[in-house]
């Protein structure tokens, strides 16, 4: 079994998550920033309904009134990358479930649209499922979405 | 997941001086990424592991010329047994502490 070294790791999650350049790859000044930075895009899923196949980050993806992506910036301020993994910053809280429950939320995605298919980039389960109903905010404290290569 | 405001805090320090690292033309940011504690505390573990395979080859060897020879088959079984365990130990031990994958916590909140 091969991987991505430790060093390429956290360089990879630095591009993706905090738009640092990759070094070393090509070049000395390998992969540059993005142009636009741009905003990571969390949203939250029902059923079971994505896996490392989906492509659009509306699969599954919950729609009762309230509910949007919660928008992190992809930036040093946005998220912290050590030791091979990626954690959010600060408290990421999705809107009011005001109607269109109960969800059962089993797993979360990150892309780069607002809204709509857009693409998504990162899945994953969440550790344990979450009804939500009306009246209650589905949440990621600081430091609760974690994300590493494997 | 890494809620303790000192965990984060750390991994917040450390992000920050390797990204200072990495934007230093006069910092040889490779090798100061490898000397980092918990590179040279992974470095360790795989090393550990790799002469542990290193054992475990070397008793599976044993074990053949034994099962030949009729000459203390027990012993190189248990030597085998032995190997094997320390392996799966040692890999515990990295599973546990360098996780992979993604990991999230979801939790009803009040707006």
């Amino acid at each position: 079994m091969s991987a991505f070294t430790n060093l390429a790791e956290d360089d990879f999650l630095d591009l993706f998550f905090t738009n640092v350049a990759f070094p070393n790859v090509g070049d000395a000044a390998g992969l540059p920033p993005s142009v636009g930075a741009n905003n990571l895009h969390a949203s939250l899923h029902v059923s079971d309904g994505v896996s490392d196949t989906s492509t659009l980050q509306t699969d599954s993806e919950v729609a009762y009134t309230g509910y949007g992506r919660v928008a992190v910036a992809r930036s040093v301020s946005g998220w912290t990358v050590a030791s091979g993994t990626v954690d959010n910053d600060s408290l990421m809280q999705f809107g009011e479930m005001t109607a269109g429950g109960p969800d059962t939320i089993t797993d979360v995605g990150l892309g780069f649209a607002t809204s709509g298919a857009g693409v998504l980039q990162i899945w994953g389960q969440v550790a344990l499922d979450l009804v939500v109903n009306d009246g209650v905010n589905p949440q990621f404290a600081a430091g609760a979405l974690d994300v590493s290569i494997n | 997941m890494i809620v303790s405001e000192e965990a984060r805090a750390a991994r917040k320090d450390s992000q920050l001086a390797r990204l200072a690292a990495k934007a230093d033309e006069e910092v040889d940011y490779p090798t100061f990424y490898a000397n980092q504690p918990l590179q040279q505390a992974k470095a360790k573990l795989n090393d550990q592991i790799r002469q542990g395979r290193v054992l475990e080859r070397q008793a599976h060897k044993d074990m053949e010329v034994a099962r030949a020879t009729g000459i203390n088959i027990e012993v190189a079984e248990a030597a085998v047994r032995d190997a094997a365990a320390a392996i799966a130990g040692l890999r515990a031990i990295k599973q546990q502490r360098f996780k992979r994958g993604v990991s999230a916590s979801v939790t009803g909140g009040e707006s």
